[in-house]
């Protein structure tokens, strides 16, 4: 068994780096070079530890490095839930192990044991280093470095032994949601009214007029407070941090091996029976046969497009809330920056700056939520080649596209807008609807902008090979634009508005109508020409 | 340009723009308020032989709550004050936080094995107000068997 568990594992190892290649004639001039990686980042981290001390006055003491230890162990079981969730039961490797001559224990337990390793590495660079720098700042005898060397080995034992545990749960609701779309989105707008709602929260706790050496100070009390809170709660890594320091060193050193013990027996009990169980879930694809309304026939071209995209918007809604994700956050930024702004003591320049920071924000958002009409037509894939055959004005799709994505937007900017309103009537009503009108406009040249970019040069076959949208050419273009336009605006906003004064917002708004204006002939133009030129 | 370089973009100006304001478009602090007349330490338990206070935190500060919050306050009520703070012992730090009228004493697990008395004097530095506390874990009590 232990043959091949070790067969198991190294073959799944030779699979994740090149670093456990027995034949690798680098093995020891990178062993020599991780070295001296570990050295400068232990440099690096004594310089972030003693900014934490002098710079932010956060007590480094031994409550604050069972903190680090909590966090960094935090972040590393769920990394590994997720590494592991898919290398468990969602890999590729699954169809090539599970037919050779080995029992799915043992499958089960070289995975876990990969899992081990990769993070005892990752332990090795980023945890020693930590824990090094801390020992340097609080003067730590000899006894806590050599503490260091057994904790190494027991953290990812734990931390893998939980990630496993938690892929059982983990895996069966990332499956019910991948089949349930509709309530996956709403999951995901929960979230988001969660995170809008404890942001409320939070920011009505800030004492008023603002101050912001107050501000900061209660701040870093707090992160304080936290931090020497978790660290005496924080259970197993508690006592691994008691065993550091020698506190009750036996007592805790048993209870941290028979926690470790524990977790095992768990895994061995529950997740081990469960896998094989679950592997076959994430493999076996069930057809469903879902019942479909007639779809009625569209009297014009154009809505036959539009109401596609409805379609493909209402059968994968998950798609449609990441593209737009970084907009369903307008409300909670808008919201937290100007309550902050709204609670100062300012004078009349603090007034005009809040206006040009509330326009570089909200362009900088909405601007760099148009990546969807900047891959518009790469999406279609094979399939535009197809479409495009069609005796018919095919061009029309383009403009279906655009009104889409513009009125997806402007429902989101609404809502937006008038959750702020609501939740901070402090704001001045006039300037609410001027910043609405000027984003709208900006929004739509934008979005026939990006999309223009999609037309000239659509990435069509990239796509349907590669099924991926990552390096696409158009969307950084189209961000880029986005990035240089809110700055832009953010400079004729300044002018406007401590420059200028009265016209400020006919200035704003007039240019934004005139680029509304421009991108759109120049939409016109470029799609009339363009358009039948697309080749796959 | 990425998505993510946009997000980073957006939190790096969201900081920068809360500090603008701060700096650039805020009144100047009102400095001219009156001073402390009167600061004093709220919780203890009694004095000591000099006539400062003292306060028993054998079942405040354990290893598993090795902070002590300390509560003050100062009259007149809307008095400006610059108030310092002293620790006697190194394995002891602190935070302070104004608005609340609040010192957070953090001890290290050391400062709590020894169990070390640590005198905290808070000091207003404008008026030359202030006052000491020491806080102390008492020793058991002696048991005396009858014979």
């Amino acid at each position: 068994m232990l043959k091949r568990l070790r067969i198991l594992t190294l073959l799944q190892l030779k699979n994740k780096s090149k670093r456990f290649d027995k034949m690798s004639k680098r093995l020891y001039t990178s062993i020599a070079v991780q070295v001296v990686i570990v050295a400068i980042i232990s440099l690096v981290m004594g310089l972030i530890v003693y900014a934490i001390k002098k710079i932010f006055y956060i007590p480094v003491n031994e409550y604050f490095t069972i903190f680090v230890l909590f966090i960094t162990q935090t972040i590393s079981i769920i990394t590994a839930l997720i590494g592991l969730s898919s290398d468990l039961y969602q890999s590729k490797d699954n169809q090539i192990i599970f037919p050779l001559p080995v029992k799915n224990d043992e499958i089960f337990l070289s995975k876990m044991i990969v899992y081990y390793i990769y993070e005892l590495f990752l332990n090795l660079f980023i945890l020693i280093p930590l824990l090094i720098a801390i020992g340097y700042h609080q003067n730590a005898n000899v006894l806590y470095y050599l503490n260091i060397i057994p904790i190494t080995f027991i953290l990812p034992l734990i931390s893998v032994s939980i990630a496993t545990l938690l892929t059982v749960p983990f895996v069966i609701i990332k499956s019910f949601l991948k089949n349930h779309s509709k309530i996956s989105a709403l999951t995901i707008l929960v979230f988001f009214s969660l995170i809008f709602y404890l942001v409320y929260f939070l920011v009505t706790k800030i004492p008023t007029p603002i101050r912001i050496v107050q501000l900061y100070n209660r701040f870093i009390v707090a992160i304080t407070l936290l931090m020497q809170k978790v660290a005496s709660i924080a259970t197993i890594y508690t006592w691994i941090g008691f065993v550091l320091y020698r506190v009750n060193f036996f007592l805790h050193y048993s209870l941290v091996i028979l926690t470790s013990v524990a977790l095992i027996t768990l895994n061995y009990l529950i997740a081990k029976p469960l896998y094989f169980k679950l592997t076959s879930l994430s493999l076996e694809n069930t057809v469903k046969v879902t019942k479909h309304k007639r779809l009625k026939e569209s009297k014009s071209l154009f809505w036959t497009f539009f109401k596609k995209e409805l379609i493909i918007a209402k059968r994968s809604p998950n798609e449609l809330i990441n593209n737009y994700s970084l907009l369903l956050t307008l409300p909670i930024i808008m919201y937290l920056l100007n309550y902050i702004f709204m609670n100062m003591n300012r004078r009349t320049l603090g007034n005009d700056l809040v206006l040009v920071i509330n326009v570089l924000i909200v362009a900088l958002i909405v601007t760099g939520s148009n990546t969807a009409s900047a891959s518009a037509i790469t999406t279609e894939g094979y399939e535009f080649i197809l479409l495009k055959s069609a005796p018919y004005d095919t061009s029309k799709m383009a403009w279906a596209k655009i009104l889409f994505n513009f009125l997806f937007t402007t429902f989101v900017i609404i809502i937006s807008f008038i959750l702020f309103a609501v939740v901070l009537p402090v704001y001045p009503k006039k300037d609410i609807i001027f910043l609405f009108v000027f984003i709208l406009l900006l929004n739509f040249g934008h979005i026939i902008w990006s999309l223009q970019l999609d037309v000239l040069s659509p990435k069509l076959s990239d796509y349907a090979t590669s099924g991926s949208l990552s390096n696409n050419h158009n969307i950084k273009k189209s961000l880029s634009i986005g990035l240089v336009l809110s700055l832009f605006s953010a400079l004729l906003a300044a002018f406007a508005f401590i420059v200028i004064k009265e016209i400020g917002w006919i200035l704003l708004i007039g240019a934004a109508l005139l680029f509304a204006l421009i991108r759109f002939s120049y939409f016109r133009l470029n799609l009339k020409a363009y358009f039948m030129d697309i080749e796959y | 340009m990425t998505k993510k370089g946009i997000v980073f973009i957006i939190l790096i100006v969201s900081v920068i723009s809360v500090l603008v304001v701060a700096v650039w478009g805020t009144l100047p602090e009102n400095t001219s308020q009156a001073s402390i007349e009167k600061l004093e330490i709220l919780d203890f338990d009694g004095f000591d032989e000099n006539g400062e206070k003292i306060i028993e935190i054998n079942d405040i500060v354990t290893i598993s709550n090795p902070i002590y919050i300390l509560k003050y306050d100062y009259a007149p009520k809307e008095a400006y004050g610059e108030i310092k703070i002293t620790i006697s012992n190194n394995d002891v730090t602190y935070q302070h936080d104004p608005d609340k009228k609040e010192i957070y004493i953090y001890y290290s697990l050391p400062a709590i094995e020894a169990e070390n008395a640590v005198t905290i004097t808070i000091r207003d530095q404008r008026a030359e107000k202030k006052d000491t506390i020491t806080l102390w874990f008492s020793i058991p009590d002696i048991i005396i068997i009858p014979e």
